[in-house]
């Protein structure tokens, strides 16, 4: 990377169903305060904006970007949208790195937002992605088309739901440590595994929820993070890869994250994952998902292992390497700043901040963002950021 | 010989229902139509610029404006205008002609989109070198109200 | 005290009428299957994939795959499914089988219904149906130039 960037602050709201008490450009500029008053910071310190959300039909107003654009602190200065589907956060997190490490500026605030809730038929409008003349008509959607790709890894994992159920209620009760988390449950395999039935194999608390919500994060050069704040999370390794395929087509790896997470090792210099990452803030919207990530992500050679990993409970808050420490997009999915609130949990674990839900001295965390779903007429964009204690 | 292949097409349809949350900022704009037939706006106590529609906060100062309400006088200025005529039909809007124009009203420092009645329409041109910007133009508000924007019209004072 | 303020939502609606071009390609895929119950597929010239449904391009090498065309046997096999029991808006009411079918070997997979699986129980569905299960494609008597001018059921000997 050209210039050392870091972040130097995060805000987040509180991810609910719907947030009735705001426009949209009200509900930015929530997240967006908190992340200045997080850095002491104010909004002449910006150089420039970054912006994500995903399909403006959620929202019922085109170019929702520009309604938002001034509670997003846009005024006078360089304002760019992103939409990558469910990677938006990630990439807009990608974009306002490379914002500062371009030299161009020197200071970027990256900050996303959805709301899901404007309109009762969310998951048809998810199911407005695909080719309209060879894939409409056909029933896919977000559900259905992770559903699939459930049964495929099943066959090649040897999962089962039980292990499904027990990633989703290692999240749940993590999402209890989270003030900011959307679902916040008690619940235990059997109350899974009895939830109704969506689509074989995903059943209700498989699956993420709908949820408004803003998320912003303040990068910085080198020079300027190191004024800002004692606890600067270093940006040591970036990527993102952009996969076209259906299940059965590629490799799980390529799968899940492409070479998304192998260019931000390689970056990061990290060749021995299991040994060098301390936590994980997976885009995992889908019990299933944490499953095929320890292999995908370089945790493990074989999927029988990840298999046998999740039974030893590799993720969960005293195993291994935790992921999604937060409760994560399993307990609150505002999809456009759902890939950046990975990465802002990841930087509160490495600042030290994470409170309740802290991994205890973690020195390198991993934040993941995936957008789009197989099949004719949708690609898949994955991203990947590492931030870590020390600058590389 | 090979025949031109056939184009095929396949229509479809978004329909789309919303229900928009404007928030508590907007939502007591609008309360304040309908239940007290007044105009309220919102100031920032920094620069005192006065927000019409009403904003929760100012994007150049950057603060919050809960609390500053401030009520404005039902009459302001034309700032803007287009004669929409016939040779134009927007579906969704009302049958040309019209005019549509921005207004400021009472002492705001920014302009609400909304129609202009009390123009004579017939002679669409010659309406069109006769509206003036800065022309005085009053609300009035309907009997009945129902917290839209259109619980009052804007007509020219002549 | 100040009283919750009432909050209002404000009605909203797209109605948006559209119409899709299937492009050159595209439309000779959905005539064939029109016309002369046909499955074809375009086939790259230099990495050898099958592309189902065809397109004009090979995304990996990024040439031109205009008449490059192959027929594709009407058989297969379930690469993913899913069986869906919940209702989803403008969609055929549960219960229903979709899945990821590979048809005639080609590189890439189609989603597709799974018709022909009694679904009445549906945990006794489950053990009949799983990845890699061969299918076969059956053109309907009636064609309209769509995507669904076939069904796939399981291939059973």
């Amino acid at each position: 990377m050209a210039r050392r960037v870091a972040i130097v602050g995060t805000g987040q709201t509180q991810y609910t169903k719907r947030r009735r008490d705001v426009s949209a450009p009200e509900l930015v500029h929530e997240a967006v305060k908190r992340a200045l008053a997080d850095a002491e910071l104010t909004l002449n310190d910006i150089d420039a904006v970054v912006f994500g959300t995903a399909p403006e039909s959620f929202e019922g107003v085109n170019c929702p970007d520009k309604w938002a654009a001034d509670g997003a602190g846009g005024l006078g200065k360089a304002f760019m949208r992103i939409n990558t589907g469910g990677a938006t956060g990630g990439s807009a997190a990608l974009a306002g790195v490379h914002h500062v490490a371009s030299g161009v500026f020197d200071v970027v605030l990256v900050v996303a937002m959805q709301r899901v809730g404007q309109t009762p038929v969310a998951q048809r409008i998810l199911g407005l992605i695909w080719d309209p003349i060879f894939a409409s008509g056909f029933a896919l959607n977000l559900l259905t088309t992770t559903a699939m790709g459930a049964t495929a890894s099943m066959a090649s994992f040897g999962f089962n739901e039980w292990h499904m159920a027990k990633i989703s209620v290692k999240d749940h009760l993590n999402a209890l440590n989270n003030p900011y988390a959307h679902i916040r449950i008690n619940i235990g395999i059997e109350d899974v595994l009895k939830s109704p039935v969506l689509c074989w194999p995903l059943k209700l608390l498989d699956c993420c929820p709908s949820s408004d919500g803003a998320c912003a994060v303040i990068f910085a050069l080198e020079e300027r993070a190191r004024r800002i704040t004692r606890t600067p999370a270093w940006v040591i390794g970036t990527g993102a890869s952009t996969i076209v395929f259906t299940p059965g087509e590629g490799s799980v790896e390529e799968e899940l994250v492409g070479i998304a997470v192998r260019k931000a090792y390689k970056m990061a210099g990290i060749d021995h994952p299991r040994r060098q990452i301390s936590v994980v803030e997976p885009y995992a919207p889908f019990s299933n998902a944490e499953i095929a990530y320890y292999l995908a992500l370089g945790f493990c050679y074989e999927p029988a292992e990840a298999t046998k990993m999740v039974e030893d409970g590799f993720g969960e808050m005293t195993g291994e390497i935790p992921f999604s420490p937060s409760g994560g997009v399993l307990c609150s999915n505002p999809i456009g700043a759902t890939a950046l609130v990975r990465v802002a949990e990841a930087a509160l674990q490495i600042m030290g901040r994470a409170d309740k839900r802290q991994v205890p001295d973690a020195k390198v965390a991993l934040a993941t963002g995936a957008g789009g779903s197989p099949g004719p007429g949708s690609a898949t964009f994955v991203t990947a950021m590492i931030l870590a204690k020390e600058p590389g | 010989m090979q025949r031109e292949m056939e184009s095929i097409e396949k229509t479809a349809r978004w329909e789309i229902p919303y229900s928009h949350d404007i928030g508590e900022t907007a939502s007591r704009f609008f309360l304040e139509l309908r239940d007290k037939a007044r105009i309220m706006a919102t100031k920032c106590p920094e620069c005192r610029r006065v927000f019409l529609p009403p904003r929760s906060y100012c994007e150049r100062c950057f603060i919050s404006l809960e609390g500053h309400w401030v009520e404005l006088n039902p009459e302001g200025t034309l700032e803007a205008f287009t004669i929409v005529t016939d040779d134009y039909s927007f579906s969704g809007m009302p049958k040309p002609p019209y005019v549509l124009c921005l207004v400021k009203l009472g002492h705001s420092s920014t302009c609400l989109p909304h129609f202009l009645l009390g123009v004579d329409l017939s002679d669409p041109r010659k309406a069109a070198q006769e509206l003036k910007i800065g022309m005085p133009v009053r609300v009035v508000f309907k009997e009945h109200r129902e917290a839209r924007i259109d619980d009052f019209y804007v007509e020219l004072v002549r | 005290m100040e009283q919750m303020p009432e909050l209002i939502q404000m009605p909203g609606k797209w109605d948006l009428p559209w119409v899709y071009a299937a492009g050159e390609v595209g439309s000779r895929y959905i005539v064939e299957l029109r016309d002369n119950a046909r499955i074809v597929a375009t086939k790259c010239p230099k990495c050898g994939r099958v592309l189902l449904p065809p397109r004009s391009f090979c995304e990996r090498c990024f040439v031109s795959l205009k008449g490059h065309w192959v027929e594709l046997e009407p058989k297969g096999t379930l690469e993913a499914f899913t069986i869906v029991t919940t209702v989803f808006p403008e969609q055929r009411p549960p219960p229903y089988i979709i899945g990821y079918f590979r048809i005639g070997g080609a590189s890439t997979n189609i989603p597709h219904f799974l018709e022909g699986v009694d679904l009445s129980d549906i945990e006794r569905a489950k053990s009949e149906i799983w990845v890699d299960m061969p299918v076969k494609v059956i053109f309907r008597e009636q064609r309209v130039g769509s995507a669904a001018d076939f069904y796939i059921v399981p291939l059973r000997d």
